[in-house]
């Protein structure tokens, strides 16, 4: 019981300071409980799914899966604390006068709460995926009674929200004029932290050099077991014994956000997400890409005549048995009308095997859109004309078909059937392939819309192939939009899709971003 | 019965083609009919903000919503809930269908000056 309850409250104690600094930070914002609590909700069922898939993560990546993904979601989290911070530093000064005003929602306040949410939900998914492993670990080894489990397990939770509570009552002593201040250096301190123990991650995957191993031991002073330790490791991501490269990304990160804060703090500022953008756009090319299959993107029957937009996105597909695989497409593209919207796209395939990337088709789509609200549902249609550019892809491809969306509540549904035919070349297929795709999404906010996509590939329109045989993939994917000055906004999106069929690839990293201006 | 395979597969392909577009045109005719009798409600642009920036509407009608500008810039009328988003010119009107909608708050906001165009739709 004791070991639990040890367990659990670290922990959790280290999910409640984040919360605790969060919470501080956003006080007079309305709704923002509700926003932290989505965040713990969000971060806790995203961490019961990676626990479940814990065997899976571990072996991907070789056998450095874990490792990988605990980076990937401080470098997250890193990135939102730093939006967080440069955007309070531009409307800090404003939110510090209307706060005073009894009952006076702040002037779009719904920004730093919805990324603060995703912060907090991060927190909450690392520690608690930890929590449901080890849990699970304990109870399958019959070293301790369920009884005492639980009661460990409260235990442990009530003393870690404790600590949290008292924490964030601390910060609340502080006088309101220096809270944004006082607020902004832990952010940026805890986001100090995370680099540093991101990279701590990616030095263990040989990802990165270590830049000098071990550059001091302060554990005689302070040991990283300590409760001291442990404190300061959460707050601002303290390790006794840290590598050069920790040291280097905690200073850099330091450095950045608050290079960042000063310079894009005035109002008349250049984006500051082009940052957020670079970074996921930075990650995207460190990832291999192999062939794949149909790109993994549901089309909306929506057009904003007058927009334009550079897309960039690509997934990256992981088989049971072979080399993994996957696809990068950029695309330029432009909303003509209310009704037609087109785009010029290129794909670049990475072969499965050799890793080697090469341009593998470029590409002239076009979507299609009724007038929005007229009917039941919103109906739309896709045209696509492909050009392959290398030996192993067929001349030509010609891809189409109806897109319908129907908004229910608060959600959103959207099919797509497409009949694709390839010609000349080696390897085209002489049958008229089904493409189908369905997402739902839930109109959460928006940028944080969560949602879930499900792609099927069943073969020839008039003679599917046996279940055995389709592709099928479907998975969680996350969707969001941020509003940029100057009438630029960035879309993201960002899933994983399982595959449900013996030819499907077993898991499918799907991700975009999209910078998008009216003009 | 006619066992060619090509024909058997044109024959399916227009049948596929053919249903949603009698779907369509069925669809179409009804929902002129409910759009032409639809409640209108106007909303106005003035220095980068909406008038009224509160609108109470009944559940489950279909109803037009026009949203006029009259700054000289143009505008973005956004909603995630409503999951709407275009672009009304300076000086210049969009009509947009909406409903019928479920009881709740719908909030929309001016994407070009987000800070002050802000509203919501509350639906009863």
């Amino acid at each position: 019981m004791l070991a639990t309850a040890l367990i659990v409250f670290r922990e959790v104690f280290e999910v409640s300071l984040v919360v605790g600094i969060v919470l501080a930070a956003t006080r007079g914002i309305l709704g923002r409980g509700l926003w932290v609590t989505a965040g713990i909700g969000a971060g806790l069922a995203g961490s019961v799914l990676i626990a479940l898939s814990a065997g899976t993560i571990a072996a991907a990546a070789q056998g450095m899966g874990e490792e990988l993904l605990n980076a990937a979601v401080l470098g997250v989290a890193v990135v939102m604390l730093g939006w967080h911070n440069v955007w309070m530093s531009r409307h800090g000064q404003e939110l510090a006068r209307e706060m005073d005003s009894v009952g006076h929602a702040v002037a779009a306040g719904a920004r730093p709460p919805y990324a603060l949410a995703v912060v907090v939900g991060l927190a909450m998914l690392r520690e608690g995926s930890e929590i449901v492993l080890f849990l699970w670990g304990v109870a399958a080894s019959d070293s301790s009674p369920l009884a005492g489990m639980i009661a460990g397990g409260a235990v442990g939770l009530a003393g870690g929200c404790l600590v949290g509570l008292a924490l964030y009552l601390g910060l609340l002593r502080i006088p309101q004029r220096h809270i944004f201040t006082v607020t902004s250096w832990m952010i940026v301190l805890l986001a100090a932290g995370m680099a540093a123990q991101a990279a701590g991650f990616l030095r263990q995957m040989n990802a990165v050099p270590a830049l000098g191993e071990t550059l001091w031991d302060t554990s005689a002073f302070i040991a990283d077991r300590s409760l001291a330790g442990r404190v300061l490791h959460a707050l601002i991501g303290y390790t006794a014994r840290p590598d050069g490269i920790q040291v280097l990304a905690f200073l850099l990160t330091l450095a950045a956000i608050t290079a960042l804060m000063r310079w894009l703090g005035a109002p008349k500022a250049p984006p500051a997400a082009l940052t957020a953008i670079a970074v996921v756009a930075g990650f995207a090319f460190l990832y291999p890409v192999q062939t794949a299959e149909a790109s993994r993107k549901v089309f909306m029957p929506l057009i904003v005549a007058g927009e334009a937009e550079v897309e960039l996105r690509g997934h990256e597909d992981r088989f049971k048995d072979g080399p993994a695989g996957g696809q990068t497409t950029v695309e330029l593209g432009y909303g003509v009308n209310d009704h037609w919207f087109t785009e010029l796209e290129l794909e670049f395939d990475r072969e499965r095997g050799t890793g080697e990337t090469e341009h593998s088709a470029t590409a002239w789509e076009n979507v299609f859109a009724v007038q929005q609200g007229r009917y039941w549902a919103d109906f739309g249609g896709f045209a696509e004309l492909e050009f392959g550019q290398s030996e192993d892809e067929p001349n030509t491809a010609f891809t189409a078909g109806p897109i319908a969306q129907k908004q229910w509540g608060a959600t959103l549904h959207t099919i797509n059937l497409f009949l694709h035919s390839e010609s000349g070349g080696p390897r085209a297929d002489p049958n008229v392939n089904l493409l189908a795709a369905w997402q739902s999404r839930w109109l959460l906010s928006l940028p944080f819309q969560p949602g879930f996509e499900v792609y099927a590939e069943p073969g020839d329109v008039t003679h599917f192939r046996a279940p055995s045989e389709q592709v099928v993939q479907a998975g969680p994917v996350l969707f969001g939009k941020f509003i940029l000055p100057n009438r630029f906004s960035v879309r993201y999106e960002a899933g994983v899709l399982f595959g449900q069929t013996r030819a499907a690839p077993e898991q499918t990293a799907k991700w975009m971003v999209e910078v998008e201006r009216v003009f | 019965m006619n066992t060619n395979p090509l024909r058997l597969r044109a024959a399916r392909l227009l049948a596929g083609l053919a249903l949603p577009a009698v779907v369509l045109v069925s669809l179409s005719l009804h929902a002129s009919a409910q759009i032409a009798d639809a409640d209108a409600y106007v909303i106005v642009i003035r220095e980068h903000k909406f008038t009224p920036d509160r609108l109470e509407l009944p559940a489950g009608k279909k109803f037009k919503l026009i949203v006029r500008n009259l700054d000289a810039t143009p505008e973005e009328f956004e909603s995630v809930k409503l999951n709407r988003e275009k672009v009304v010119p300076g000086g210049g009107e969009i009509v947009l269908f909406l409903g019928p909608l479920q009881p709740g708050s719908y909030d929309f906001f001016g994407e070009f000056h987000a800070e002050t165009a802000k509203g919501e739709i509350i639906v009863k």
